[in-house]
């Protein structure tokens, strides 16, 4: 039998069994297809809704204005602070001499109201020279969602009744608002919207399609290793006159499959959901060329080929299914860690940092969504993860050979790795 | 059908009386992390011919599973070799495997393929052609009367059900020698009858059939001759009779009792 059909055979039988198991299903297409995009979906949803809900939600605020040389510009900014329908207001007679005569210093009697739920800002108005000028403090608890909210909105009221006083200023002197507020700054956003959509979709779908590839190959790569130990068909299908490497090589075109299938329904699933939330999401013009969906797929390809060799070769080394979880939850957690750890955007793809496995791959997807591909990083990316994954697949097969790995008696990592770079493992 | 299977195979059907199998001073010690190393199997020699039953005979952990396992090449023996229809478990691991159909509790099933499945991939890894596989597998189905449940998953089918798609997965590809590791362990009276009737089946057929087992009625009715096993060694070995006449014992269990010293 020749060592094309041995492995077909191995990895036809392989995805029948996977189709059939319900966990595969499940994490390997269910989850990638349905879930995330229901989760986006779920996230827009809430997130509308909680905005809607802060409408209608009131802050209650503090306000300590002074009593005396300062009162009637305090009455003012208490009028403006009123015609906030989103702040309600309370400004207790003497507040303000409570507060400043306190020992310890106003911020212990603020954070008091705060925590008593008396209020959920305090604002210390004090008069300055020229007694029209004030001076406030606004005090609030940073560790609080409500009291945060009432801090924006009391910066707000500010910044309104200060351009109020600036108008009255200015119309008192019959000129215009300008005529005082003497400096103007503009900002001007010089991206067009599309880059703008693609920089914020760089931001997450590189993560998320990194975790799906992963996960898409985790359940196959054990079930196809240590499930087989544990359940004795391993044993089984050694005991065939086909060589260890066409087993390892069937299997692991298997799990490399569902990784590649976990990962392609991902982003399929994904792009729909873009396309069809893009307004929600505030992701108008974002497309991605053919060109860059090539490479994109390309890259998860050769992910799959990694995640898959390492996973299996672990999956090996386990002796039950549990202690494959327990190496290979690691693996999972370390291919998500550099991926949030290269998000900054100011991190590009440079030679170095393409012969990194995970992280090169993390900014090949994303330098592909904001189409800026370099070749040379895009090539070594390429070439070192072929190589790694190569290395790793060597390792699962040279695994297999070893007859304390194949039966499920191996003696941890530290024995596999004396037997990976030590002698032995002849095939058959 | 026969014409279909792989030449090696056909040319390993050899005539009555030649030797199925040959251990010569098999070892076999494995690495311990607390005792430094546990000598399951030393200085097993012995040869079983085809047209017989060759039972290996001990209690649990006596070496009879590890021995059998090294015949089946799973296990790469530490010290000494042994042949299996003319190949060396050695230097012809994949020759070994194409002449033998071994059978133990340890080889499971896939749970997940039916019963039709299992068979046409096992013949597959052996190199059946299509049409001969297919052949050969309604074949099996109707001798172990494995048809009304030949489409279930595995995973669906009783321990009677699994034993017989087991037995059938072993043959597949019709081989020459039989390696059964206590076949009978766990089966209720009927399948277990079942099981001893393929065995004496294959007997007549010609197939070199070697079997390990503890079961003391199983040595009676199927066993031409025996090798009593204990403690990695070989203690004896013969016909029943033989053994008898070695020991002054009548029953198996005194004959047992009587080698081991114990």
């Amino acid at each position: 039998m020749k060592t094309a059909d041995e492995v077909l055979a191995v990895y036809g039988k392989e995805m029948r069994a996977l189709a059939r198991d319900r966990h595969t299903i499940l994490y390997s297409l269910c989850l990638p297809l349905f879930l995330y995009p229901a989760l986006v979906w779920g996230v827009i949803q809430v997130l509308t809704y909680l905005r809607a809900l802060d409408q209608t939600i009131e802050s209650r605020v503090i306000l300590a204005l002074p009593e005396d040389k300062g009162y009637q510009a305090g009455a003012t900014l208490r009028a403006s602070f009123e015609a906030d329908q989103g702040l309600r207001v309370s400004a207790p007679k003497y507040a303000g001499a409570f507060l400043r005569e306190d020992p310890v210093g106003p911020e212990r009697v603020a954070r008091e109201w705060i925590r008593e739920g008396q209020a959920q800002a305090v604002v210390l108005v004090e008069a300055s020279e020229p007694p029209a000028t004030l001076r406030a403090r606004v005090f609030h608890d940073g560790a609080s969602e409500a009291s945060r909210r009432a801090r924006e909105r009391v910066e707000k009221a500010f910044e309104k009744h200060r351009r109020e006083r600036l108008a009255g200023a200015a119309r008192s002197l019959g000129e215009a608002e300008a005529f005082l507020d003497t400096l103007h700054v503009e900002e001007e956003d010089v991206s067009t919207r599309q880059e703008l959509a693609k920089y914020m979709a760089s931001l997450i779908l590189p993560l998320l399609m990194i975790v799906m590839t992963a996960l898409g190959a985790l359940y196959p790569a054990l079930d196809s290793t240590v499930g087989e130990k544990e359940r004795g068909t391993l044993e089984t299908t050694l005991l065939s006159p086909i060589g260890r490497s066409s087993i390892v090589l069937g299997k692991y075109l298997a799990v490399v499959t569902f990784s590649f299938l976990s990962f392609f329904l991902n982003f399929l699933s994904m792009m729909l959901t873009l396309s069809h939330l893009k307004s929600q999401l505030k992701l108008e013009g974002f497309s991605i060329g053919i060109g860059s969906s090539l490479v994109i797929v390309a890259a998860a390809i050769v992910l799959a080929f990694f995640l898959g060799a390492i996973m299996m070769a672990l999956g090996f080394l386990a002796r039950t299914f549990k202690e494959g979880q327990s190496y290979v939850t690691p693996v999972y957690l370390f291919s998500v860690f550099p991926v949030i750890a290269t998000s900054s955007p100011d991190i590009v793809l440079t030679p170095l940092l393409s012969v990194i496995p995970v992280v090169n791959i993390s900014l090949l997807f994303r330098e592909a969504l904001q189409t800026r591909l370099d070749p040379v990083g895009v090539t070594l990316t390429f070439a070192t993860s072929t190589f790694y994954a190569l290395l790793a697949l060597a390792a699962a097969s040279r695994l297999l050979r070893q007859e304390a790995y194949r039966t499920g008696s191996g003696f941890g990592p530290r024995a596999a790795l004396a037997s990976l770079f030590g002698g032995g493992g002849k095939e058959p | 059908m026969t014409n279909a299977f792989p030449e090696s195979v056909q040319a390993a059907s050899p005539p009555l009386r030649r030797e199925g199998i040959e251990a010569i001073e098999l070892g076999k010690v494995f690495p311990d992390s607390r005792v430094g190393k546990i000598v399951a199997a030393e200085g097993i020699t012995f040869t079983c011919w085809h047209g017989e039953v060759f039972g290996l005979l001990g209690p649990n952990g006596a070496g009879k599973s590890t021995t059998l396992r090294m015949l089946a090449t799973v296990l790469d023996p530490t010290a000494g070799t042994a042949r299996v229809a003319g190949h060396d478990i050695r230097e012809e691991p994949l020759e070994v495997r194409r002449s033998i159909g071994y059978l133990s509790s340890t080889t499971g099933l896939y749970g997940r393929l039916t019963a039709r499945e299992t068979l046409e991939y096992f013949g597959s890894l052996h190199g059946i052609e299509k049409k001969a596989l297919r052949e050969r597998v309604d074949e099996l189905l109707r001798l172990f009367e494995i048809g009304s449940f030949a489409d279930l998953r595995c995973e669906k089918l009783s321990t009677g059900m699994r034993q017989k798609v087991s037995i059938a997965r072993a043959i597949v590809h019709d081989p020459p020698v039989l390696i059964l590791d206590e076949p009978t362990l766990g089966l209720d009276i009927l399948i277990a009858r079942t099981m001893v009737r393929f065995i004496e089946d294959c007997r007549s057929r010609g197939k070199c059939i070697i079997l390990s087992t503890h079961i003391l009625s199983e040595v009676d009715r199927l066993c031409d001759r025996l090798a009593i096993i204990h403690r990695g060694r070989l203690r004896g070995t013969g016909t029943l009779q033989d053994l008898r006449l070695r020991t002054g014992a009548q029953y198996v269990e005194d004959i047992f009792v009587n080698l081991v010293g114990e």
